[in-house]
């Protein structure tokens, strides 16, 4: 394994870790307003949807 | 939980065998799969490797494809927010689009509540399970010269349909016919969407504009 590989693989680990992670420690310190609750009610059907139309149409 | 696993089983064993022949080694895969641990993501990221592109090209098709998470995590993060910090870190560290559908199935189920030992034991199965399929996709890639002819990219397609099948029928706080039409939206904008935008970004969009589709439809 190359360094440019080892590099690459941290890097993106890391970008990929924080778009998990600062959104549970925002929402867990923030009240959220109740408009974007309703809106984020429907992220479950709405992305489970465009993930299955993406892998049928590639 | 096991179809959810089958379907995971058999990215894991393509994204392995990709990853071998694109010249990746075995321990690479496997470092891969423990630190990035993103499907998708991981896929661009071999083929960018085996490009040669620059690190920051490919850290920010990571991001972009990855970006969805932003929005995983915001949506389940409301159901932890009485658990302390480290159990939400944790959380948030393993989560995946296949833990994320399977915990909005299994709310439906427990009226709205969800255990963190829940999430950590489904959270911890997908991940010790998807770093074994990858390491074992990547040591069959050396028999196999074609990874397609087995139609594993089909089981995600299988898997999606039955938890998108299994989120409509059971998610109690909108109406069915709700839920259908923010599902045939999604559809219709993801078809023409894919058409102008990589993927990853038709999702995105997709995704955004269904939420707030639905808002408007919602009966008040």
């Amino acid at each position: 394994m190359t360094l440019y590989v080892l590099l690459t693989i941290l890097w993106c680990g890391l970008v990929t870790w924080l778009s998990r992670v600062v959104p549970f420690v925002l929402i867990k310190n923030l009240t959220v307003p109740k408009w974007l609750i309703e809106f984020l009610s429907f992220v479950p059907v709405a992305i489970m949807t465009a993930i299955f139309i993406e892998n049928l149409l590639v | 939980m096991v179809p959810t696993l089958f379907g995971y089983i058999g990215v894991g064993l393509a994204m392995g065998i990709v990853a071998n022949t694109s010249h990746l080694s075995v321990l690479a895969v496997l470092i891969m799969s423990l630190i990035v641990y993103a499907g998708s993501a991981q896929f661009i990221m071999i083929s960018m490797l085996l490009a040669g592109s620059p690190i920051s090209a490919i850290v920010l098709s990571t991001f972009l494809i990855n970006s969805r998470m932003i929005l995983m995590s915001m949506s389940i993060a409301q159901y932890f927010k009485k658990d302390s910090l480290a159990h939400n870190i944790a959380i948030g560290t393993l989560l995946t689009d296949e833990t994320f559908a399977l915990s909005m199935n299994k709310l439906n189920q427990t009226k709205q509540t969800l255990s963190p030992r829940w999430m950590h034991g489904a959270n911890l199965l997908a991940y010790v399970v998807w770093a074994i399929a990858t390491v074992i996709g990547c040591l069959l890639g050396n028999l196999i010269a074609d990874p397609n002819q087995f139609g594993l990219d089909f089981a995600v397609v299988g898997m999606f349909i039955g938890l998108l099948y299994l989120q409509i029928i059971t998610d109690r706080s909108k109406t069915l016919r709700t839920q259908l039409i923010v599902v045939l939206f999604v559809a219709i904008l993801m078809y023409f969407l894919m058409r102008w935008f990589p993927g990853n970004i038709a999702l995105l969009i997709a995704t955004l504009c269904g939420c707030g589709f639905g808002m408007v439809v919602t009966p008040k």
